[in-house]
This record gives structure tokens, C-alpha cells and sequence, in this order.
């Protein structure tokens, strides 16, 4: 209970020399974004095997154990399993569909049942190809690629640099923040609180005290930085224009990655809509 | 140069009657190369008047003027009086942005608008500094306070100020810590000559600095060196501030008739080397 | 016995990358009705003491008896540590949430369901004790106060819930030296006029050397040595390489041994201090300047 940052591998990178890892993040990050399309369109069962096949090479390819990636999946779980049954349970069914079995508002129709099936096959896909991107890319790469990939965005007036350093100072509160919740609910252990005990509404009624305080000092910390940014020169006024240190390189090998991804795509579409079961 | 006019601040935004002001009617000025330790207790206006000469805040009445600028300047002189005064806070978390080092200590230049090549030149001085080259590519969260509140001072030289405030910078580090960080401080202002101030509730940190400036209620009650400021204990007594013990034995020392001791014995080494001379 | 560690030893985040070792082997007592300083400097295991001492945490491997029962025994409740041991972390005025004073030590009281007759008392004799008046700061809004009355009610809140022993852990943190002076002063208030056990956590020797009964030198995560505080004095040297503030007289003495090597480090105020320094005149090393 008292560790809660043990709890909180939240995008954990993974700095292990793999070639993933030192590519240029504009190409991750589109190619996570091809591929999350590409199992979102696809619904045959060929596209799907082709899928799992891509992820396997790239499993090998960023040389990460594939038991700590796995496992990574064990809090998600139990969720999922609970989502597939209320999915099937509430299921819509067109009408003239044959019912496995009914009772009030809730049925079971084998429609339902695959239909959920391709959708916890999806959010599977995009919770390994979205874990996949943040084991291999570094916070600063993901928001550098993040702000070069949206830049277009900038030119029409959407403030995309101020809000990917919104994103970055929040990524960085959230191990402080992490050690502040701990201590609060330290605190209010010794005065008596108990945490490990009651349903899941009663706990959460648990942690509401620990909200005050830590949004106090949430703004309080907000005011500070914001004033030490500003003392820096970070802040909007006439002329003024941000350079960069960090450069992006997109290389030969991201080239290749591109062309792969996208002919991969290109091909697992083909099979999904002309290949018969 | 900074001239500070004639200020006085209120926190209250309706100017209600019943606050007293944070900094009432202040006239000082501080010149370049100057090392400046301001004293005083919490509530002293010590803090407020930091945050002046930063131009975070604005005076309520009177002026601050930092080479000439107004500190409440609204064009262009703001942010050249935000390049050339440099300020570092009590919770190094609550001023670095970045990751690694080296991007936080590239925000300010980055800020500027530099090139690249030059952004990397103001690093590398930076971190030369401050003995940071071999952090350089560490994760922030890694380092210890001490190390994280180097990196943001740091950050702050990146930019080439011309003035270092540094805000009860010692508050969360301890002994050796903060020792070394006042050191580094000092070498600062010797080696570069930046104007160093330092604000502190901590006697024992002021010796070093050639002027002490000691606040209460909102007003400059002594401005000198830290023998003239020593040497009036009982006036310090009286706003709750104790000079270092150290010069309290000197007194009582001298007042046995230990002539060959110093007036004003400012810290053990002075002591030392006194007891051994002849009378 | 209050409390006594054999032997302790824990680690944080055990299993994980991240693990790091906090206690090798500490042991330690502490006794009723006395005031007992832990003292050492950072990531020294001060914190995960805090920890164990608060109920919070069990030792891994090592054994913990509390009132002189093995905190690890199946049929030992670690409520019983935790409603008899009250603590006061690092800027307790963070930890307020309620909307008055009265509210917010009350809490502690609400949670064990005591009656409201009772409750009441409780909040009245707390505020007393850390001297906020009961009518006047009962219905004050938490947020208007200062950051030292803060503090008193976070303290407040603690008492209320009447605890056997109070851990301090390094409250003098962030204090300006009169803040100190006075946190320092109502401690004495707890311990002399109230006889309670306080536990003292810090990171230096100062805010100590004049409550405490019994010292306790924490480092690498064991106890280095203890003693009274004139017999702490006495290492000052060890005391200074282990990076512990000391206090201003025994540093003086400490300095001073560099032309004095006997010089004695175990001084509490200025008049030993000065009587030493007269003490010695004879033997200083006079050079011609």
C-alpha cells in the first residue's frame, strides 16, 4: 500500500541499445499510429495472424523480454475480461438474430460474442503497440517526435509547442506527485485511516481528504514553476521565437522501417478484403 | 546597476487596511560585482524583495530599476531585464522542467532563441561551472537536492545574467551541501563577476558576503559590512536575530581582557588565528 | 519497553529495479516517558524507522516487539501500533483538509467513533496544549491561518487522538530559527508538562542536544552509537565526518582543537564553552603575528 511507485511503471523506456530504440521517433510514432488504424479496419481472422506475426518481429527486434511485456498486461486483464462480458451481455443485437439466451435486457447471441471478441482483439493490439512505443522511446524523444509530427497544426494557430511542454512538465510531476500521495496517506494512516480495508467506494471515499491538500499544492508548485519559467524567458512576447538543442535525424534505417510498415499495411488490407475465410 | 526607489508593497490586492505592508518605503542600490547577503525572518519582506528585483512582482508604490529599466516595463526591457537578473528558488522541483541536465539547462538559451552551436557553448560553460559535466546526460529525478539545485543554477548561468538572486537557497540541502553551494556562489561573483544576493535566515551563512543587508517588518534596519552588522548584537537581539556564538565567546573573551582578539570575531578560523597571536 | 527493534533490516521497492536497502541490522529501545532523539543524516534510514515505529511497515528479516509483543505474530493487530503511536511528518501543515480547525482535529477522534461529548474534550485539551485558545480557534478556517498556526493544529490533530508516544520526524525542517525556537519550546511544553514519550527524528543535533534524554546516532542504516548528549558530544569529530549539523558550541570546540587537541567537544553553552577556551589559555601556541 505504501509503495505506490512501485505500482506506477507508467511508460517505463527501456534504454537498451536495440535499434528500435535509436530511431528517429517521428517514424515510431506514425508507424504505432498506422498500425493501430490498420487493426481497428481489419477483421479477418488471416489480417489478425498477419498482425500478431508483425508484432513478433518487432518483439525480437527491440530485444526487450517478452515475460516483462507480458506482464506488463496483468493489471488490464481482469478489466477486459469484466468489459467483454458487459459487452456481451448489452449487446445490440440486430433483430431477427438468434439468441443463445435471454433474460430481461440482456442476451447472448454468438454475433455478440464474436463481435466482442474482435474488439478485445483490438484494444489488445493497441495496448502492446502503444507499450511497444513508450519501452523504446525516451519521454524527450516522444515529445520532440510528438511536436515535429504536429507542427503543420502550428502554422493554423493551434499552440502545439506550448502544449506538448504542458505534457512534459506533467509527465515529470507525476513520480513527484506519486511520493506526495504517499506521504499524505501516511500521514493520515497514523491518524487512523485505513486504506487496505472497505469496498471499492469506500476507499475511494478514503482518498477524497488527500485531494485537498495535494491540489494545494499542486497549484502552489504550478505558481513556482511557472514564475521560474518565466524568470528563464520562457513566455509569449513580441518577436519571440524558441530554438531547439535536441535535432531529430531520420536515417536509413527509419527509412526502411517506413517502407516496411506501410507496404506491410498495404498487404494485410489486401487480405483482409479479398482473401475468403 | 539596480536602484531600488522608495518602494513599498502590499500582498493584498484591495490594499485592505488591516495588512500591513510587506515592504514599506525601501530605497537601496546595488552595484555590479557586489556580493549581497539579505537577512531577516520570515515576514522580514526579505522574499518580497527578491521577488521585486526579479521583476516578478511589481512595487505597489516607487520604482525598481535594473540598468537603467523599470522593472514594470511591459515591451522588450522586461526580458532584458529577465536575461540579466537570474533567480533560484528553495525546491529545485519546482523549477526544472526537463528530463536530463543538459535539456534543463537548455531551456533558458532555447528561450533566447540561439543557435544551436551556441546553445551547446552556454551549456558546456554551465556545466563547467558548476562541476556538472559528468551528469550531463542523467535523469533529473536520479540526483540528490544538493545536486539538483547546482543544475538550477545552472540553468540560470546559461543565460548570462548579470545578477544572481539566490532565494533562501540552502533551506532544503544541508551542512556540507551548502557549504559547497555558498562557495560556488562566491566564486561565481569573483571569477565571473556576477552580482551575487543571497537571501537567508541563517547567520552563520552571511560571513563571507562584503555586505549584510538585515531586514524587519518590511524595512532596512542595517546595511553593512558583516563587522559593522555583528558588531551591534543587541540591536539584532531585539528583531530576534542572533549573531553566530562564535562572536558572542569573542566578546566575552575580550571582555576579559583578551585585547589581541579581533572587535569582531566573525567566525572560528578568525578565532583561531587570534588566540594564537600575542597580546 | 515501549518498543525494541532486534536486528532489523528492510528494503524498499523489494523486487523491483528500483529496490534499495534502508536498515542493515538496526537495533534499538525505546522507553516510556522519556524524550529519545534519532538522529543521522540523509538516507541514513531515518524515515523507514519512522515507518516501523508507526506501524506502517514490518520488518524483512528482523523482529519488532511492541509493548513487549512481537509485531510479527499472527495474532498481532498493527492497529494497536498505529492508534497508540501518533506521528508528525515533514511539514505537517500540508497534511490539513478540513475546512476549520475544529473539523480537522476532530478527525482523528471522528474516525474511532468517539462520542461527540468526548470528541469535544479531546479538541479543546489538544488546542490548549499546542496554545491555541479553544473558543477562538475552533471555528477558524484552516487556510486563513499562518504557516506556524498551521502547524500547531497538524500537532493538534495528532494529540487528539491521544496517543502513548509521539515521533517528531525532523519538524524543524524549512523553520526559520524563531519557528524553531518555538516548536522547540512546545515540545518541551509535551514532554515536562504533559510527561509524554516523544521520539525526535533529525537530521542534526541541534534542535536535540537540549531535549533529549538518550541520543541515538543512525547511519548506513544501523545505529552507530548512543548515548546522552554529552556523551554524543564527545565524537564530534566522527559526528562531523558523517556529515551531522552539530551543535554551534561543540563546533566552536571542534574547530578550536586544531590548536587545542585537547580540547573537549562535549560543551553545551556558551559559559562551558568560554570557561573551556579560559581553561586552556595556557597551553595556546603563541606565534608572533
Amino acid at each position: 500500500m505504501i509503495e505506490l511507485s512501485r505500482n506506477v511503471t507508467f511508460g517505463q523506456y527501456i534504454n537498451n541499445g536495440s535499434a528500435l530504440s535509436r530511431m528517429d521517433p517521428r517514424t515510431k510514432i506514425f508507424c504505432a499510429i498506422l498500425l493501430i488504424a490498420l487493426t481497428s479496419i481489419v477483421s479477418h481472422f488471416s489480417a489478425f495472424a498477419l498482425c500478431l506475426l508483425f508484432c513478433i518481429a518487432l518483439q525480437r527486434s527491440s530485444r526487450i523480454s517478452t515475460a516483462y511485456v507480458l506482464g506488463s498486461f496483468r493489471p488490464f486483464i481482469g478489466f477486459l475480461i469484466f468489459i467483454f462480458f458487459i459487452e456481451v451481455l448489452f449487446f445490440q443485437n440486430p433483430p431477427h438474430t438468434p439468441l443463445l439466451w435471454h433474460w430481461w435486457i440482456l442476451s447472448i447471441s454468438t454475433l455478440g460474442i464474436i463481435t466482442s471478441i474482435l474488439t478485445i482483439i483490438r484494444v489488445l493490439f493497441l495496448y502492446y503497440l502503444v507499450s511497444m512505443l513508450t519501452f523504446t522511446t525516451s519521454l524527450v524523444d516522444l515529445t520532440d517526435g510528438s511536436e515535429a509530427l504536429l507542427a503543420p497544426l502550428q502554422r493554423i494557430g493551434i499552440p502545439i509547442s506550448a502544449l506538448v511542454m504542458v505534457m512534459v512538465i506533467a509527465f515529470k510531476f507525476v513520480p513527484i506527485f506519486v511520493t506526495e500521495v504517499e506521504r499524505l496517506m501516511k500521514a493520515q494512516t497514523a491518524r487512523g485511516v485505513r486504506f487496505d480495508q472497505g469496498n471499492f467506494i469506500q476507499r475511494t471515499m478514503k482518498i477524497a481528504p488527500l485531494m485537498v491538500p495535494l491540489f494545494i499544492s499542486g497549484f502552489k508548485r504550478a505558481s513556482v514553476l511557472s514564475t521560474a519559467m518565466e524568470a528563464r524567458c520562457y513566455g509569449n512576447h513580441k518577436g519571440w521565437q524558441r530554438s531547439k538543442r535536441r535535432e531529430l535525424h531520420f536515417e536509413r534505417f527509419d527509412a526502411i522501417v517506413l517502407i516496411s510498415t506501410v507496404s506491410f499495411c498495404i498487404v494485410t488490407l489486401l487480405v483482409n478484403f479479398f482473401v475468403p475465410i | 546597476m539596480i536602484t531600488v526607489n522608495n518602494v513599498t508593497f502590499n500582498y493584498s490586492a484591495l490594499g485592505d487596511e488591516d495588512t500591513p505592508p510587506a515592504l514599506k518605503n525601501v530605497s537601496l542600490q546595488i552595484g555590479e560585482g557586489e556580493t549581497i547577503a539579505i537577512i531577516g525572518h520570515n515576514g522580514s519582506g526579505k522574499s518580497t524583495l527578491v521577488k521585486l528585483l526579479a521583476a516578478i512582482l511589481h512595487p505597489t508604490q516607487g520604482e525598481i530599476l535594473v540598468d537603467d529599466m523599470p522593472t514594470t516595463a511591459n515591451d522588450e526591457r522586461l526580458w532584458a531585464i529577465r536575461q540579466r537578473v537570474g533567480i533560484v528558488f528553495q525546491n529545485p522541483d519546482d523549477q526544472l522542467v526537463a528530463n536530463t541536465v543538459i535539456d534543463d539547462i537548455a531551456f533558458g538559451p532555447e528561450n533566447l532563441g540561439l543557435p544551436r552551436h551556441e546553445i551547446n557553448e552556454r551549456i558546456n560553460e554551465a556545466m563547467a561551472l558548476l562541476d556538472l559535466e559528468s551528469y550531463a546526460s542523467m535523469a533529473i529525478s536520479e540526483l540528490s537536492v544538493g545536486q539538483k539545485q547546482r543544475v538550477a543554477i545552472a540553468g540560470v548561468l546559461a543565460m548570462r545574467p548579470r545578477y544572481l538572486l539566490l532565494d533562501e537557497p540552502t533551506t532544503m540541502i544541508s551542512g556540507q551541501t551548502a557549504r559547497h553551494l555558498l562557495a560556488t556562489a562566491h566564486r561565481l561573483a569573483r571569477e565571473q563577476g556576477i552580482t551575487v544576493i543571497h537571501i537567508t535566515h541563517f547567520m552563520h551563512e552571511v560571513i563571507d558576503f562584503q555586505r549584510v543587508i538585515v531586514m524587519d517588518a518590511g524595512q532596512v534596519i542595517m546595511d553593512g559590512t558583516p563587522v559593522e552588522v555583528f558588531a551591534r548584537a543587541d540591536q539584532l537581539q531585539a528583531v530576534g536575530l542572533a549573531v553566530p556564538m562564535v562572536t558572542r565567546l569573542g566578546q566575552r573573551l575580550r571582555q576579559r581582557g583578551w585585547s589581541h582578539l579581533p572587535d569582531v570575531v566573525l567566525s572560528a578560523e578568525q578565532l583561531k588565528v587570534g588566540l594564537c597571536s600575542l597580546s | 519497553m515501549l518498543f525494541e527493534l532486534k536486528n532489523v533490516f528492510h528494503t524498499y521497492l523489494r523486487g523491483t529495479p528500483f529496490a534499495s536497502e534502508a536498515l542493515h541490522g538496526l537495533s534499538l529501545s525505546i522507553p516510556e516517558q522519556q524524550t529519545i532523539a534519532l538522529v543521522g543524516p540523509t538516507k541514513a534510514g531515518k524515515s523507514t524507522v519512522v515507518d516501523l515505529l508507526a506501524g506502517l511497515i514490518k520488518p524483512a528479516p528482523g523482529t519488532v516487539f511492541f509493548e513487549g509483543n512481537d509485531i510479527a505474530a499472527k495474532d498481532f493487530d498493527m492497529q494497536r501500533i498505529r492508534t497508540s503511536v501518533g506521528v508528525v511528518f515533514q511539514s505537517p501543515e500540508a497534511q490539513i483538509f478540513e475546512e476549520t480547525v475544529g473539523k480537522d482535529v476532530s478527525f482523528g477522534p471522528r474516525l474511532k467513533k468517539v462520542p461527540l461529548a468526548e470528541s469535544r474534550r479531546l479538541v479543546q485539551e489538544s488546542l490548549e496544549a499546542v496554545g491555541l485558545p479553544y473558543e477562538d480557534f475552533r471555528t477558524r478556517y484552516t487556510y486563513a491561518l499562518s504557516g506556524g498556526q498551521k502547524r500547531r493544529v497538524a500537532i493538534a490533530g495528532v494529540l487528539a487522538l491521544q496517543p502513548k508516544v509521539i515521533i517528531f520526524d525532523e519538524p524543524a525542517a524549512g523553520l526559520d530559527p524563531r519557528g524553531r525556537r518555538e516548536l522547540l519550546a512546545l515540545i518541551n511544553t509535551l514532554r515536562q508538562r504533559h510527561s509524554m514519550t516523544i521520539i525526535y527524528v533529525s537530521s542534526g543535533l541541534d534542535d536535540v542536544i537540549e531535549i533529549a534524554d538518550v541520543i541515538h546516532i543512525l547511519y548506513h542504516g544501523k545505529v552507530a552509537f548512543s548515548g546522552t548528549p554529552r556523551e554524543i558530544l564527545a565524537h564530534a569529530e566522527e559526528l562531523a565526518a558523517m556529515d551531522i549539523a552539530l551543535p554551534e558550541a561543540t563546533q566552536i570546540a571542534l574547530s578550536l582543537r586544531d590548536i587545542i587537541p585537547n580540547m573537549r567537544t562535549d560543551v553545551l553553552t556558551l559559559d562551558e564553552l568560554e570557561h573551556e577556551v579560559v581553561q586552556m589559555q595556557s597551553i595556546l601556541p603563541r606565534k608572533s603575528l
